[in-house]
């Protein structure tokens, strides 16, 4: 094969040996492993074994599937609650729940599925993935990676603490002001929902300054950013969005506690404060939220449909250009949430405009998807199944997007159950299709086993069927009046059948969920051996073993072109430099914890950084954080100053630490 | 597939076409803001539905045909350019310019309105006629084929009211007020509901809204404005209710216009026995209905924030008796 960038100035001269056997270098060579560094590399990396190491692991993919694994807790227990609200609404003038707990239902329910299962199962995809995407062995800052997992468990549960200490936040998932300022919301239950934003924000914020840094400077040797993986450039953009809009919602949860805690009055329109500032504040996050979400599922789909069409992507730098555009677009949109407030026409207009535009990228996508498919030969695995569910249920969420989008019928549906159908076909169908997808595609990867492809068929169609039918009616649902949170509804209103046929749908649905859980849970221990490239995908995490060793790649891939395992002939890895001006490439590196450094665009290696080892101070750091908003959340200044002390410590120790990580 | 979608499509008009009468339809529109919202809604879906039936087939196409070299024989680069900007955006344009036209139709300010002002409330509307300054709650009535100008306002969080018949929805938020207009054109009962969740009894927050001719109108208005002087009770037992609420808690939250009852925190009660639900929505008004309302607020509507009063259960006779002539 050529290895057009290995002529460039500035690249390292020595490809070193081309292996024919891809799967061959995330473990030794025979060769280097006569030279016993095997035992040796294992002992360099591996965590401390037993609660130890649990405690103390910092590497991207034990922290990844952690992510994961807490992430589909939050989300079987927030279908728990769906099922419990479907359950209640099947009928009028039911009686399974009262209205207090049913408020405090749909509150948690959207709540759990955008601030902890969403944001951080994508986040643990991509924790896993980037890293072995680009072809390096750990994200830039492995300890924050850390610490952004800890906070990400701790808000979570503090947030569920409200269940068994106080009472469940009731303010829904946006929590408008001034619904939830104490002389509405008197109890503590609205706190456990500020402080956990807040408290979760952090691991949102430090995880996306991670997936940066590490895309920037961490890639294969002639990984340029233009032959950066689809999935990569979407978690990029998506890092940038979370980097620019959730300071946004905690200065609005952070105002309102401000507000409930030390008596402020931003948002109380008796004393000068504006009801409509926090929803200006809410929005300008929670609309790009929405693309945070979508995007890396976006990814996701760029990645498994042409590798299940057996076809290159079409129009890679369309994808790329809608992908960002998408980014920049969706800050511009946020007032469409506003409509009804009683703007003045010239700035709904505007709004109205730019969230209409969000279809042309979106569209964009669409051809180059149909495109790939057009040029390709379908291969129906059940993560190409899912693949597909997404393109005709994100097809429907797209249109309804550009119907809300029309101010005058936005009037109409906003807050009706026809904006309930339509954010679920985006937000549950076009993100969890993807994510469903994704445990099918790189779930051998993880464990090493492949899901059952039967089981992974049935778990389709039900869900796929129950999601239809459980969704599509609470669109006509909004046209005939029904307001969203709503506990009941009158018999005489004519919208009893069409709510059981939802529940109905909403049941099958869980049903099929659970099956691929089941799936996920047999096949880890009885699945036949994935190999190392099951679907014979051209991403450099199939060029490893399945599941990788703890180093990643034992040698670091050299890349020439967008597709390395798609070239033809054998695959280059990089050898050691006997100028040592290009170090972290070889066994050698991986012996010592390093990983090469690149240039931010090229890609061409100009440093080493060492991989830190285990260290406790990331969960020393959470846990500090985890005091002060407990603190906080009962009114204690004291424990406040002792969890920020506390947090200060482990910061303190880690930076200190780290100057011995440094060469 | 297509079959499947033709189904859904059919599906969707047989079920506007029969949901029930009563029902806050917005594709059954009384007024004129809602029928042009109602004849946009029937364009953008017939647009969506051209869109989704193209889209499908060629991901179908895609999927399940034969591999083909050239996509439309333009090459990748043209056919995504022509498919996924040229023509959304073409199709977008068309969607703007209908956006535009409708929304300046639904925000043009009427001369001469009839105005009111309606008030939210936890978990009740408060509606007030500016003309005559008679004061009313959970019913709007209008003359119809007049437009009607509503000044919206909350005194205390934010609630939304749509009335999906004759108009979008228009937030009521506290310190800001907003206006809404609309014309009812056939006269009747429809049915208006609060949009923004604003606490334990969101659901029970309806308010109904009753068009009469205007000659009707105008007498009712006069009736209701004349109103200065008590109704004066017709029976022992009406006579000892008001007696009862004058003294008791109940005068110190409610009005009755002409009496010593100027309360401002609950709703008004002056034409209560007019109006075809309590509780704002929660329950229909029947005298039963009221006897259990007084005696057991908290148990029909959890949270209200009228408390259960624990009167004696004559009392409560009494009250439902001099209630019930209130109209």
């Amino acid at each position: 094969m050529t290895v057009h960038d290995a002529a460039e100035p500035g690249f390292p001269r020595t490809i070193g040996r081309e292996i024919a056997d891809p799967a061959s270098i995330g473990v030794l060579s025979e060769e280097v492993a006569r030279r016993g560094v095997r035992r040796h590399l294992q002992e360099v990396w591996e965590d401390h074994p037993g609660l130890h190491g649990f405690f103390t692991t910092v590497d991207h993919k034990r922290l990844g599937m952690r992510y994961l694994y807490t992430a589909f807790a939050f989300f079987f227990l927030a279908g728990a609650q769906a099922l419990i609200m479907r359950t209640q609404l099947a009928q009028p003038d039911a009686g399974v729940v009262g209205p207090q707990l049913y408020n405090e239902l749909f509150t948690m329910h959207g709540t759990t599925m955008i601030f902890l299962f969403n944001t951080p199962v994508l986040a643990g995809f991509a924790n896993y993935l980037l890293p072995l995407q680009l072809g390096t062995r750990d994200l830039a800052f492995p300890r924050l990676n850390a610490f952004s997992y800890w906070v990400f468990l701790f808000a979570g549960s503090l947030m569920y603490l409200s269940y068994f200490a106080g009472r469940p936040p009731d303010g829904g998932w946006f929590a408008y002001v001034p619904l939830t300022l104490k002389p509405f919301s008197p109890t503590s239950a609205i706190d456990f929902w500020g402080l956990g934003v807040m408290f979760v924000g952090i691991s949102t914020t430090v995880g996306a300054i991670n997936f940066v840094v590490t895309i920037f400077k961490y890639r294969a040797p002639g990984m340029t950013l233009n032959r950066m993986p689809l999935f990569c450039w979407s978690v990029l953009t998506m890092a940038f969005m979370i980097l620019f809009s959730v300071p946004a919602v905690t200065v609005a949860s952070g105002l309102v506690e401000f507000d409930r805690i030390f008596g402020t009055a931003f948002f109380d329109p008796g004393r000068g404060g504006s009801a409509l500032l926090y929803q200006h504040l809410f929005w300008f996050w929670g609309h790009p939220e929405v693309y945070i979400l979508f995007l890396p599922a976006v990814g996701m789909m760029l990645t498994t449909i042409p590798v299940f069409s057996r076809q290159r992507l079409a129009g890679y730098t369309f994808a790329v250009a809608a992908l960002v555009a998408i980014g920049f677009i969706s800050f511009g949109v946020w007032a469409h949430h506003m409509f009804a407030t009683g703007m003045p026409s010239l700035a709904m207009g505007v709004f109205s405009a730019a969230s209409q535009v969000i279809a042309i990228p979106s569209g964009v996508l669409y051809f180059c998807w149909i495109a790939t498919l057009l040029q390709g030969k379908v291969r129906w695995t059940t993560p190409m199944l899912f693949s597909t569910g997404f393109l005709i249920i994100f097809l429907i969420g797209g249109l309804t997007g550009v119907m809300v989008s029309v101010m005058p019928f936005d009037l109409q549906v906003t807050d009706s159950y026809f904006v309930v159908a339509h954010f679920h076909y985006v937000l549950n169908g076009a993100v969890v299709f993807p994510i469903f997808a994704a445990i099918y595609y790189w779930g051998p990867k993880m464990t090493g086993r492949m899901l059952s492809e039967r089981l992974g068929r049935i778990s389709f169609w039900t869900m796929f069927v129950g999601f239809n039918v459980s969704f599509f009616p609470m669109h006509l649902l909004g046209l005939f009046g029904m307001p969203r949170r709503v506990f009941t509804y009158d018999r005489g209103w004519g919208w009893g059948t069409l709510n059981l046929v939802a529940t109905v749908g909403g049941f099958v649905f869980g049903l099929g969920t659970l099956l691929t859980l089941v799936n996920f849970l047999w096949s880890k221990r009885r699945g036949t051996t994935a190999g190392a490239n099951p679907w014979h995908a051209d991403t450099l995490e199939w060029a490893t073993t399945s599941p990788p060793p703890e180093y990643d790649f034992a040698e670091i891939p050299v890349v020439a072109g967008r597709h390395p395992l798609w070239e033809e002939g054998s695959f280059p890895v990089a050898a050691p430099d006997p100028s040592g001006a290009v170090a972290g490439l070889d066994v050698a590196a991986a012996e010592d914890r390093e990983m090469p450094v690149v240039d931010g665009i090229e890609s061409l290696p100009e440093d080493t950084m060492r991989i830190p080892e285990p260290t406790w101070v990331p969960l020393i750091a959470a846990g500090g954080l985890l005091v002060f908003f407990l603190g906080m959340l009962v009114r204690a200044s004291l424990v406040g100053v002792a969890g920020v002390a506390l947090a200060a410590v482990g910061v303190a120790v880690w930076t200190w630490r780290a100057r011995d990580d440094e060469r | 597939m297509r079959t499947r979608f033709a189904a859904v499509v059919l599906g969707t008009l047989v079920l506007a076409g029969c949901a029930s009468r009563s029902s806050p339809n917005s594709l059954d529109p009384a007024g004129s803001q809602a029928r042009s919202i109602s004849g946009l809604w029937w364009v953008l879906l017939w647009t969506a539905t051209g869109v989704f039936v193209v889209v499908l087939t060629l991901i179908l196409w895609g999927a399940f045909g034969r591999r083909r070299g050239n996509p439309g024989g333009l090459g990748d680069h043209r056919f995504i350019t022509v498919g996924g900007i040229a023509v959304p955006f073409v199709i977008l344009a068309i969607v703007g310019v209908l956006t535009v036209t409708v929304a300046r139709d639904i925000s043009a300010r009427p001369e001469d309105p009839f105005r009111v002002e309606v008030i939210g409330h936890r978990w009740w509307w408060e509606v007030r006629y500016h003309d005559t300054g008679f004061v009313s709650a959970n019913e709007l009535r209008v003359p119809t084929g007049r437009p009607v100008s509503v000044t919206v306002r909350s005194v205390d969080v934010i609630h939304s009211l749509w009335i999906p018949q004759v108009a979008g929805k228009l937030d009521a938020i506290p310190g800001q007020p907003n206006h809404l207009t609309f014309e009812l054109d056939r006269p009747g009962r429809i049915t208006g509901l609060c949009a923004e969740y604003c606490g334990i009894q969101h659901t029970n927050m309806a308010i109904a809204v009753v068009g009469m001719e205007p000659d009707d109108f105008s007498k009712w208005m006069a009736e209701h404005s004349a109103r200065t002087s008590p109704v004066s009770p017709t029976s022992a037992a009406e006579a000892r209710g008001e007696a009862t609420f004058m003294q008791e808690a109940c005068s110190g939250c409610h009005s009755i216009a002409g009496t010593m009852a100027t309360g401002t925190v609950g709703p008004a009660l002056t034409d209560l026995a007019a109006r075809p639900l309590l509780g704002a929505g929660a329950i229909p008004n029947t005298p039963e209905n009221l006897r259990r309302w007084i005696a057991d607020t908290q148990g029909v509507k959890p949270g209200s924030l009228m408390p259960t009063l624990d009167l004696p259960p004559d009392e409560v006779d009494d009250l439902v008796a001099y209630l019930t002539g209130l109209r």
